[in-house]
């Protein structure tokens, strides 16, 4: 089996600090692996050099069998990868489903000239888009506030939103950069329930940058494991939780959770 | 025409113009670097001390150095309550809060006009005499700016480096999150920082009062440099601000001694330009994650 | 979480559709309709003139406006305007140009410029894009000054030709008024098809969420240069046009005072939709004359005013009307 996502060697130096070093690991399609590791072990830096927010020092990095080192977080998102945010995962003034159109930007097929003449083949593809992402908002329980504003929705709610936006850019890989923070526990099941679902149901491949180890631990097919920046462990939950480089690194810390 | 002696005074008029924008630089980089708000009305605060050291140095003939003293606590105080009132509201959008200093920009230099007429007002130098060194011949009340603008500098770097109140400052603008855990008060800072850098201001204008003439629109030609040496400098750098200003002084002095003040002003944008494509976050600047 | 809220009142639901339809198109079809008739009703040319330039204001604040929507602010606009003001008249001093293409040369040119300023920009946003238009702005006056053998310096570029539609001169304030009225409604046609499109969805995205814009597939840096671009060749175009009425061009004619014009306009009728540049224009135009008696003040009020509204009105006098019309149809939204 190919991989969807090779990383390979990767590094990132701020200064005169790694932020990376080395860093190596595979995504097959149809997995669910976690990214983990302490404070600062630089998963973060992982996730942003692998969606092209930042640039690698160096190492490649090759999606669906090409190369997307040097390439516009935007390009990378048109062939597939796309990711969200820990912070700013919607857009706070607009609808809920002007959210999920904003989303499925790159995948609405319309000329961008047709769309200023509002020609009718325009008017067939933007409802066909519209309905599209009204199945969406459908599938996250958010279809009964498609029309409220973005950030009139509960906390959890704007949560699921960042995720209907990143779905609606189909992807064929789904980077969550820690999808659970700042939920009760309630929240946070039911979103790895979600998560699970979803995977079924949309037929993508998912990575995970997560805290919360009860889900990960649960949702997980396979866990990359980071610690100062270098990789320590990977491997089934099983192995990783048994793993004595990973308890150290945790330990080593307060996040033993 | 010595060629020696031209060079000199390239290098002083260098020295003067970049401590006047190495002054004024510093304090539109605190400024932005402590609050993120890009202050248009920097030069009309530097007009105000101009004013300020006009008036109280020629109706009130006291010594120069009450004069800029004057000059830096008023409009370090009417600086504070611009903040209090016209700034604050727009912490939250730097957008609005810049378009604002634009307004309150207008709103001075206007009333400026208004209260004191637009004709420039010669004032007559606070010292007399050159100092002779070898051949060369320099102004005593060119050297006297250059060793004042040193000394506030020095002033302004001890208070950042060695007060409580300076090392606030920095954390600030480090990283307003973790300062506000730590306790630092930012309500009580900003209005501070604001009033410190358009006294800064203020005192550039006082000085440079002698040396050139003093009029409501003498702050556009140091505001425009200071944005130049901001960009040379990296936005809200300090050390950035000293070394751009100083470098752009003296650029400007040997290529207007050169080619003429307009190739000059030309030449230095192009060099702005250029920065900006090799370098998009300034000379010293840091990259922005 | 919250669940689903109750409906609004329901009965009223058709009523009120109804009324959204078609009020907008009476209010806009009476509006052109008074546009068209008034001008003939006044013997005082002065009106027209004021009018005129109304229509040029909110030209420019609209196009400016067209740069933030992608969420920057010009500070060079009036060296856009200044360029293809320059341009057109130059054209036609020189080489004979008709003023109808050197309008649309002016804002070729004005847009490719403000396109090659972008590239350069390309990674600058928000404070440095701001300083760099507001130093480009700088320098073009300084060489507009300076280069005296084209632009004739400080004295200016006189005798310059009105528009010429088929031989038809349009010599007089009021030919001038409608061929500005036809320009102002093809400006807002087009700027309002394009925050229609998916254009306006992209402008829309990057100005409110600029990293998730580019993590939706959307080329932030791409669709900046496409607003800027835009933004800045319109207004360079009605540069021209409005050289070709004024008929006479100098460094001073287009400063930095009139980018600050551009910026009152357009957050004083309100920033975030496109009626707010013309209501802006259309409520500061005319203000000069109101306050004859305060010479030397206008500009001090003006600056009160762009602070005021600032502070009070942060999206300008659009939003008093709208939620005007929000209450009296009974559509206001529920806290």
């Amino acid at each position: 089996m190919t991989a969807l996502l090779q990383v390979d060697a990767i590094s990132r130096r701020f200064g005169g600090l790694n932020a990376l070093k080395d860093v190596s690991f595979a995504i097959h399609p149809g997995e669910i692996v976690g990214l983990i590791g302490p404070n600062g072990a630089g998963k973060t830096t992982c996730f942003n050099v692998v969606s092209g927010v930042m640039p690698p020092s160096a190492g490649a990095i090759r999606f669906d069998g090409r190369s997307i080192v040097g390439k516009k977080p935007s390009e990378i998102v048109s062939q597939g990868l796309v990711r969200t945010f820990q912070a700013t995962t919607i857009f706070p003034e607009a609808t809920v489903i002007e959210n999920v159109m904003r989303g499925a930007f790159s995948t609405t097929p319309v000329s961008m000239l047709g769309s200023v003449f509002n020609t009718r083949a325009t008017r067939a593809t933007m409802s066909a888009t519209h309905r599209r992402c009204e199945l969406l908002l459908d599938r996250l329980s958010l279809a009964p506030l498609a029309q409220r504003k973005a950030r009139e929705l509960s906390y959890g709610g704007q949560r699921r939103l960042g995720v209907a936006i990143a779905l609606a850019a189909r992807p064929k890989l789904l980077m969550l950069d820690e999808p659970v923070a700042g939920l009760n526990p309630e929240e946070a099941a039911d979103f790895g329930r979600l998560i699970r679902e979803l995977h079924k149901t949309e037929n993508i491949t998912i990575l995970l940058v997560e805290h919360h180890m009860r889900l990960v631990m649960g949702l997980c097919d396979r866990l990359v494991v980071l610690d100062h920046g270098e990789k320590i462990a990977e491997g089934v939950p099983a192995d990783i939780r048994a793993n004595r480089k990973v308890i150290e690194a945790y330990l080593g810390t307060e996040e033993a959770a | 025409m010595d060629y020696s002696i031209l060079l000199a005074q390239a290098v002083l008029n260098g020295l003067v113009i970049g401590a006047m924008y190495m002054l004024m630089a510093v304090g539109f980089t605190l400024v932005f670097g402590i609050m993120r708000v890009v202050n248009f009305a920097h030069g009309e605060f530097y007009m105000l001390g101009a004013f300020t050291g006009f008036f109280t140095y020629v109706y009130w003939e006291i010594p120069f150095v009450v004069c800029l003293i004057i000059a830096a606590s008023t409009v370090g105080i009417l600086g504070m309550l611009v903040e209090r009132t016209l700034i604050q509201p727009f912490r939250a959008d730097e957008m609005s809060g810049m378009i604002a200093t634009l307004a309150i920009s207008v709103i001075i230099q206007n009333g400026a006009v208004l209260l004191w007429g637009p004709v420039p007002r010669a004032m007559p130098d606070i010292v007399t005499g050159t100092l002779a060194i070898g051949p060369f011949n320099f102004p005593w009340s060119r050297l006297v700016v250059i060793a004042a603008a040193a000394l506030i500098f020095a002033c302004f770097w001890l208070f950042m480096q060695r007060t409580r109140l300076g090392r606030a400052m920095r954390a600030v603008a480090q990283d307003t999150e973790t300062a506000l855990i730590q306790g630092i008060r930012v309500n009580y800072i900003y209005p501070l920082a604001f009033g410190m850098s358009v006294a800064l201001a203020a005192l550039a204008g006082a000085l440079m009062g002698p040396v050139f003439s003093v009029s409501p629109f003498v702050g556009a030609t140091p505001m425009l440099k200071a944005f130049v040496v901001v960009i040379l400098g990296g936005l809200g750098s300090v050390p950035g601000a000293v070394v751009g200003g100083l470098m752009l002084g003296m650029i400007e002095s040997f290529t207007a001694t050169a080619f003429g003040s307009l190739v000059s002003d030309i030449l230095q944008l192009l060099l702005v330009i250029l920065i900006l494509l090799v370098r998009p976050a300034g000379l010293l600047g840091q990259r922005e994650a | 979480m919250h669940g689903p809220r109750p409906p609004a009142i329901d009965q009223d639901e058709p009523r009120i559709a109804a009324r959204r339809r078609w009020l907008p198109a009476a209010v806009i079809v009476t509006l052109l309709a008074l546009a068209l008739i008034l001008p003939q009703l006044t013997t005082n040319q002065f009106y027209v003139h004021l009018a005129n330039l109304m229509l040029l204001n909110s030209i420019f604040a609209i196009s400016l406006g067209l740069i933030a929507s992608v969420g920057q602010i010009s500070l060079g606009h009036a060296a856009f305007v200044a360029a293809g003001a320059y341009i057109s008249a130059l054209a036609a001093l020189s080489f004979k140009l008709p003023p109808l293409l050197g309008i649309v040369l002016a804002g070729l040119v004005t847009g490719l410029a403000a396109v090659a300023l972008g590239k350069i920009l390309l990674r600058l946003r928000g404070v440095y894009f701001v300083l760099v238009t507001f130093l480009a702005g700088q320098v073009f006056t300084l060489v507009a000054l300076n280069w005296e053998s084209v632009t004739h310096g400080a004295n200016g570029l006189l005798g310059i030709p009105a528009i010429s539609i088929f031989g038809f001169p349009l010599s007089t304030r009021l030919r001038f008024y409608y061929f500005a009225l036809a320009a102002f409604i093809l400006v807002i046609t087009f700027v309002w098809a394009l925050m229609r499109s998916q254009y306006g969805r992209a402008f829309r995205s990057i100005a409110e969420n600029i990293r998730l814009a580019e993590s939706s597939g959307i080329d932030v840096s791409h669709y900046q240069i496409v607003a800027f671009a835009l933004g800045s060749g319109i207004a360079g175009a009605a540069g021209a046009a409005t050289v070709h009425y004024i008929r006479f061009l100098s460094p001073d004619s287009f400063t930095f005072n009139d980018s600050i014009a551009y910026i009152t306009m357009l957050v004083v009728g309100g920033r975030h939709t496109l009626i707010g540049g013309v209501l802006g224009a259309a409520f500061l135009t005319p203000l000069p004359e109101l306050l004859r008696g305060f010479v030397g003040a206008q500009h001090i009020i003006y600056g009160a005013i762009l602070l005021g509204v600032l502070l009070f009105i942060p999206n300008g006098l659009v939003s008093i009307g709208s939620s005007l019309w929000r209450k009296s149809s009974g559509t206001e939204e529920p806290k």
